[in-house]
C-alpha cells in the first residue's frame, strides 16, 4: 500500500522551493539594502547631531539607530504575498489552484514564508552589520542577540500571516492596494517604524498597544536593544495571541469570501 | 512662442485626462496627501523630544518637508514622462516622438501626468502655510524656490535616464537613484559632514530640492538664490545636452504607433 504523504510535506516542499528562488531576486534584494543603508546612513547621523542637543530621550543615539535596524529588518523581509494572490484572483488562474490538493492561503503563507526566510537572513546580515558599523558597538551583545533574534523572525511570520488575509480580501474586493496601505502605514506609525512608541503621546501609545503592531516592531526590537527579558515575554505572549487571532480569522473569512467570489463570478 | 504655446496645451491636455476620471483622481490625491501626513508625523514626533537639530527647528523641517513634496509633485504632475523616459529609450519607444515636429525630450517629458502629484502639492501648500504662511510673500518666494527645486528633480531623471542610450537595462537604477535623491532632500543637512554634503551639492543634488530653498528663506543672502537658480539651470542645460547626445545614438524599436 502506497504510503500517504504526510500533510505538512507539500507545505515545507513549498517553502523551500520559494527559499530556493532567492537567486533570482537578487536585483530586488540588493534594492531593499541599498535602501536599508541609505536609511540608517541618514539616521546615524540625525540621531548624533540629536543627542548632542539636549534631546530627552531614555534611549541614546546608539540605541535608536540599533532600533532602527532592527524594526527594518524585520519591515523589508515581509514579503507582498497579498499583490500575488491578488494577481491570482485577477487573472482568473485562482480556479485551478482551489482545486489542488492543498489549502491555498496555506500554501501562498508557506511561500510567502519562504522568500521571507530568504529576505530575513539576507537583510539581517546587512541590517546587523550596518548598526554594528555605524554605531560602533554590537549593542545588544551577542547572548542577548542570539536569545531574542527568534522574536524579530516570529514577528515576520506574524506580518505574513496578516498579510495573507489582505490577499484573501481581493476574493470580494478584486483590489486590496487600499487595504495594503492601510497596513503599510498602521505599521509605519502604531508599530513604531522609525521612533520607539515611548517617543509618542500616552493616548497614542495606548491606542498602539491595542493592536498587534507593537508585538511586531516595537516590543521585539526594544526587548533586545535594552536585553529586557521581560519586554521579550511579553512580545512573545502577544505574538501566540494575535497569531492564533489570526488563524480564527483566517477560518471565519475564507468560506465567505470564496462564497462571494463565486457569487459575482470573479 | 509657439514652442511655449504647445507646452502649455501638452500640460493642458494631460491635466484634464487626470481630471476626467474625478473618482480616482480624488482617491489618489487623497491617498498621497494622507501618505505624506503619516511620514509627515515622524517630525512631529521628533520634534517633542529634539528641541532643534543645529538650529533647524521644527518650522524649518516643516517648510523643507512642504517644499520638498511640492518639486515632486510638480515634477509628476507637469513632467510625468520622465518616470518612464528610461524605458522609452531602452525599447525604442522614442519613435512615435521623433516623427514629430516638435522637441523629442519635450514631448516625452509631457506625455503623462501623474494624478497623486496633486497630493505632493496640496501637502506642499498647507505645509509652506502652515510654516511661512502666505500673508508676508515669503509663501510666495517659498513657491519660487519649489519650482527651481523642482527643475533639478526633473534634470536629475533625465539626466540618469539618458545614460540608458549607452547603459543598457538602467530603468530600475535610474529610478531608484532618484528615490534616493528624494530620501536625501526630505532630512535637513546640517547632519551630514562636508563630504557628504559635497556629494548632495553635486553627484546626488538634493540640496536644491528642499535644504538650500529652506536655506534661502532663513538667511535671505542674495549669493544663495543665485546659487539655487543657477544650479537649477546648470543642471537642465546638462540634462538636455546629456539627452540630445544621446539621441544620435538611438536605435529605433521599429513601432508602429500613432499617438493621438
Amino acid at each position: 500500500m502506497k504510503r500517504s504523504e504526510p500533510a505538512w510535506g507539500k507545505y515545507a516542499a513549498v517553502f523551500l522551493l520559494s527559499f530556493g528562488s532567492v537567486r533570482q531576486r537578487g536585483g530586488e534584494l540588493l534594492g531593499r539594502l541599498l535602501f536599508l543603508a541609505i536609511l540608517l546612513f541618514i539616521f546615524s547621523h540625525l540621531w548624533q547631531v540629536a543627542f548632542e542637543g539636549s534631546a530627552q530621550s531614555k534611549f541614546t543615539d546608539k540605541e535608536l539607530l540599533w532600533y532602527l535596524a532592527l524594526t527594518e529588518w524585520v519591515v523589508l523581509s515581509l514579503h507582498g504575498v497579498q499583490v500575488e494572490m491578488e494577481r491570482d484572483i485577477q487573472s482568473g488562474q485562482i480556479f485551478s489552484l482551489l482545486s489542488k490538493p492543498w489549502s491555498y492561503p496555506l500554501s501562498q503563507y508557506m511561500e510567502a514564508l519562504g522568500h521571507s526566510f530568504a529576505n530575513f537572513l539576507i537583510l539581517g546580515g546587512g541590517a546587523v552589520g550596518l548598526a554594528w558599523g555605524l554605531s560602533g558597538s554590537f549593542l545588544p551583545g551577542p547572548w542577548t542577540f542570539l536569545l531574542f533574534v527568534p522574536l524579530l523572525w516570529s514577528a515576520v511570520m506574524l506580518g505574513m500571516i496578516f498579510q495573507t488575509i489582505m490577499g484573501l480580501f481581493a476574493f470580494w474586493m478584486l483590489d486590496v492596494q487600499p487595504l495594503a496601505w492601510i497596513w503599510q502605514k498602521a505599521i509605519f506609525i502604531l508599530g513604531g517604524l522609525l521612533l520607539p512608541l515611548s517617543f509618542y503621546p500616552d493616548w497614542l501609545e495606548r491606542l498602539a498597544m491595542f493592536t498587534p503592531f507593537p508585538a511586531m516592531l516595537f516590543l521585539p526590537a526594544t526587548a533586545l536593544v535594552e536585553g529586557q527579558m521581560s519586554l521579550a515575554l511579553e512580545a512573545m505572549v502577544l505574538q501566540v495571541g494575535w497569531f492564533l487571532g489570526a488563524l480564527i480569522l483566517v477560518k471565519l473569512l475564507l468560506p465567505k469570501l470564496e462564497r462571494t467570489f463565486e457569487r459575482i463570478g470573479g | 512662442m509657439r514652442l511655449w504655446s504647445f507646452f502649455w496645451t501638452l500640460i493642458g491636455v494631460n491635466v484634464r485626462a487626470s481630471l476626467a476620471l474625478k473618482r480616482s483622481f480624488l482617491l489618489q490625491m487623497s491617498f498621497m496627501l494622507a501618505n505624506n501626513f503619516i511620514f509627515f508625523m515622524f517630525w512631529w514626533l521628533f520634534f517633542r523630544k529634539v528641541p532643534e537639530v543645529r538650529g533647524w527647528t521644527y518650522a524649518d523641517v516643516t517648510l523643507l518637508y512642504g517644499i520638498v513634496a511640492g518639486a515632486y509633485g510638480l515634477t509628476v504632475v507637469l513632467f510625468g514622462g520622465v518616470r518612464n523616459l528610461s524605458r522609452l529609450i531602452e525599447e525604442g519607444g522614442l519613435d512615435s516622438y521623433l516623427t514629430q515636429p516638435k522637441p523629442v525630450l519635450l514631448q516625452t517629458l509631457c506625455s503623462r501626468s501623474f494624478a497623486a502629484g496633486w497630493g505632493d502639492l496640496a501637502t506642499a501648500l498647507i505645509l509652506i502655510g502652515a510654516s511661512v504662511g502666505y500673508t508676508s510673500g515669503r509663501g510666495l518666494l517659498a513657491i519660487v524656490l519649489m519650482l527651481s527645486g523642482a527643475l533639478v528633480l526633473l534634470a536629475s531623471g533625465v539626466l540618469l535616464s539618458s545614460l540608458s542610450f549607452w547603459i543598457p537595462r538602467l530603468e530600475s537604477f535610474s529610478r531608484q537613484v532618484v528615490e534616493f535623491l528624494i530620501t536625501f532632500a526630505m532630512y535637513p543637512m546640517h547632519i551630514y559632514d562636508t563630504v557628504v554634503r559635497g556629494l548632495l551639492f553635486t553627484v546626488l543634488p538634493a540640496a536644491y530640492l528642499g535644504f538650500l530653498p529652506v536655506q534661502i528663506l532663513r538667511e535671505e543672502r542674495l549669493e544663495l538664490w543665485l546659487w539655487q537658480l543657477g544650479a537649477s539651470l546648470v543642471y537642465l542645460v546638462l540634462a538636455c545636452l546629456l539627452f540630445r547626445s544621446g539621441l544620435r545614438r538611438y536605435q529605433s524599436g521599429n513601432r508602429i504607433m500613432t499617438r493621438v
